[in-house]
């Protein structure tokens, strides 16, 4: 019976297991000599209390089992189907329908391939986790004897929360302590493998399940064989390589794809069933993921249906970044031999914006290896794509001291001129200008310009005042309204709140100073 | 209704921006005024003090469109130099409460108001410099 009550130590069972075993192991080590006594008998006590690690590993090793009865049965359906993919089909086959129907065998003698292969993942993930769960609760268990030995030792030599002037004895305490110190470290072990294992053991069997693609289409109308067969597509068409699309390209493509309009629909499944194989579809499907519309996928479609039943040409032009089948950061990202790297710009290839939209978005990749041009060596080839590469490279990565080298001497005027498409030059943003010069007009644009604002997108304003000789201006930006007042920031430093009325009736003075009360011109976001 | 005040940079500065994104994206309503007016240029301001130019805020908000904003909160670096962790926690943020390519694109309608104030900043400091 232990002899101590709420202890100094605190009660406190919070954290994992690990992080309980951790704290008591390192209570256990820092606890010598006379005056260290009490707490080392407290923290062996908690120390045996703890529970061995959670789970059955008679379950999961049941369930390994399960797993690979499930792959061996796999395995021989996949030997039939592959089978009848590569002897029977095309014979009892031709045309078009015996194009689809052995495509579609085809994917499923692939997919059947990857699910008894994932299963056989599976069931060594379950074994491996089973096995380490078995060592950290036996570790666990042997714990118990040294710790139980130095509890015993220090009971004959404390009272309570202290040591026991009458009965202590230094060498009882050293060996309680080492027999303490050998109890917990195989607690604490045994905690950090289950840990370990669990971790691992999630990780992995995540990762297997991200890879089912096909049962990511959650859209409707795509029918089973198509979600297979765009699934199944790899790159350079070899399986080798991985597929062509990600779960979260195949997640996103089915939401875009609802979205569509009934007749896009009809026009994108009609784009989708002239393609020349599985590769083209997965690529203009990776378009439809990256948001683009009908339109644009179908002018994409025009530039390389030529080469549709080409992989090697699609892949070379459309997939140029492939970091996963790579190590990690040192991935061959490039075009034609002509290796693209970050130039002037400290920032990775593997890191970089830039990167990371050539690999979502086939037609930004398509354009940086092609430049529109496929086909056209002029556009077509590595150096063409490198410097394209680096002029978005440099867009994206340039900071502001490059733009500081540049001071401008200009009259007033002139630089008010320039600032009215300077910030479409600056963004890419498409405005158009709308002059304000009359009170009819400023009232009549209201309504378009709230809408704007409504649609989170701000306008730009210029304001101006003085005289022909002495002309003033000065551009601020509409960012939001409420009632009847609308918010503007001013670049000197602050947003301010106008009225409808002062906007309409040229009283802009309250928005910047007295020499800019009249309204010029707004340019208004497409 | 109250009459909205003028706020000056530095208190705009102060603004807690992912805040702004997990309250202003779910829903029209003010939180989204507040968030693609005061929150965008607060966001610009940060960004400005970072060296960060408005192309890149407008091609970070192209990543989202294509891949989604979780695909671009794990990017290591969405922004340039200092500013990237910044911008990491904005798109952490809105991945929070962003479901589906709708959200995605008001994310990145989002970064190109950012943009559209960073580069009226830009312009002005360029006009006058």
């Amino acid at each position: 019976m232990p002899d101590h009550d709420p202890h100094p130590l605190g009660d406190d069972k919070g954290g994992t297991q690990r992080q309980q075993a951790e704290k008591l192991k390192k209570t256990i080590d820092e606890s010598h000599g006379m005056w260290g006594a009490g707490d080392l008998k407290y923290a062996v006590h908690d120390a045996l209390q703890l529970a061995a690690p959670k789970g059955d590993s008679g379950k999961l090793g049941e369930l390994a089992a399960a797993y690979n009865t499930a792959s061996s049965q796999l395995d021989q359906i996949q030997m039939k189907v592959a089978q009848v993919s590569s002897q029977h089909l095309p014979d009892a086959w031709t045309g078009q329908v015996g194009e689809k129907a052995a495509e579609v065998v085809k994917a499923s003698a692939d997919d059947l391939g990857r699910c008894r292969d994932m299963l056989g993942k599976g069931r060594d993930q379950l074994k491996a986790l089973a096995s380490a769960l078995s060592e950290a609760q036996t570790l666990h268990g042997q714990g118990h004897a040294p710790l139980s030995e130095a509890l015993s030792l220090l009971h004959d030599i404390t009272v309570s929360g202290a040591p026991d002037p009458f009965n202590w004895d230094d060498d009882k305490m050293h060996s309680a302590h080492a027999k303490a110190k050998d109890g917990i470290k195989s607690i604490y072990d045994a905690a950090v493998k289950a840990e370990n294992a669990g971790r691992a053991a999630a990780r992995e069997l995540n990762a297997l399940a991200d890879k089912a693609l096909a049962g990511k289409f959650k859209n409707k109308g795509l029918g089973a064989e198509d979600k297979l067969v765009i699934a199944d597509a790899a790159i350079d068409g070899n399986q080798g390589n991985g597929g062509i699309l990600t779960a979260n390209d195949v997640a996103r493509a089915g939401q875009f794809m609802d979205k569509m309009s009934d007749a896009d629909r009809a026009r994108f499944d009609q784009l989708l069933a002239g393609t020349k194989s599985p590769e083209e579809r997965a690529y203009l499907m990776k378009a439809l993921a990256a948001g683009h519309s009908y339109d644009e996928i179908k002018a994409f479609d025009d530039q390389i249906h030529a080469h549709g039943d080409d992989p090697h040409w699609l892949t070379e032009r459309i997939a140029p970044v492939q970091l996963e089948a790579v190590s990690a950061q040192t991935a061959g990202t490039g075009y034609k031999g002509a290796n693209w790297d970050q130039g002037q710009h400290d920032t990775c290839v593997a890191a970089s914006t830039v990167t990371a939209r050539a690999m979502v978005d086939p037609l930004f990749a398509f354009q940086l290896t092609t430049g529109g041009h496929p086909d056209d060596p002029a556009y077509d080839n590595g150096p063409a794509s490198k410097e394209r590469w680096e002029k978005e490279t440099n867009r994206v990565y340039d900071t502001r001291s490059f733009m500081h080298l540049w001071k401008g001497g200009m009259w007033d005027w002139e630089s008010q001129n320039i600032a009215d498409d300077e910030i479409a030059k600056h963004t890419g943003a498409e405005y158009h200008n709308v002059d304000l010069d009359s009170h009819d007009k400023r009232q009549n644009a209201l309504a378009e310009i709230e809408q704007k604002i409504d649609e989170g997108k701000p306008v730009p304003l210029s304001v101006h005042g003085g005289t022909l000789l002495n002309p003033h201006g000065h551009q601020m930006m509409i960012i939001g309204h409420r009632g009847d007042q609308l918010e503007i920031y001013n670049p000197w430093g602050y947003t301010v709140w106008v009225s409808e009325s002062d906007f309409i009736n040229n009283h802009m003075q309250g928005a910047s100073d007295d020499r800019h009360p009249e309204v010029r011109s707004v340019r208004m976001p497409k | 209704m109250s009459t909205p005040q003028p706020q000056s940079d530095s208190q705009l500065a102060e603004l807690d921006i992912e805040i702004l994104l997990r309250l202003g994206l779910p829903n029209p309503g003010p939180h989204r005024s507040t968030l693609f007016g005061a929150g965008a240029v607060a966001a610009a301001i940060t960004v400005d003090r970072l060296g960060v130019l408005p192309r890149a805020l407008v091609f970070l908000g192209e990543v989202v469109r294509a891949g989604g904003t979780r695909f671009a909160a794990e990017l290591p670096e969405p922004l340039p130099g200092p500013a990237a962790a910044v911008a990491r926690g904005w798109l952490t943020a809105a991945a929070m409460v962003v479901q589906d390519p709708t959200g995605d694109q008001l994310v990145a309608r989002w970064l190109d108001a950012v943009a559209a104030v960073l580069a009226l900043r830009v312009t002005h400091r360029e006009a006058n410099s």
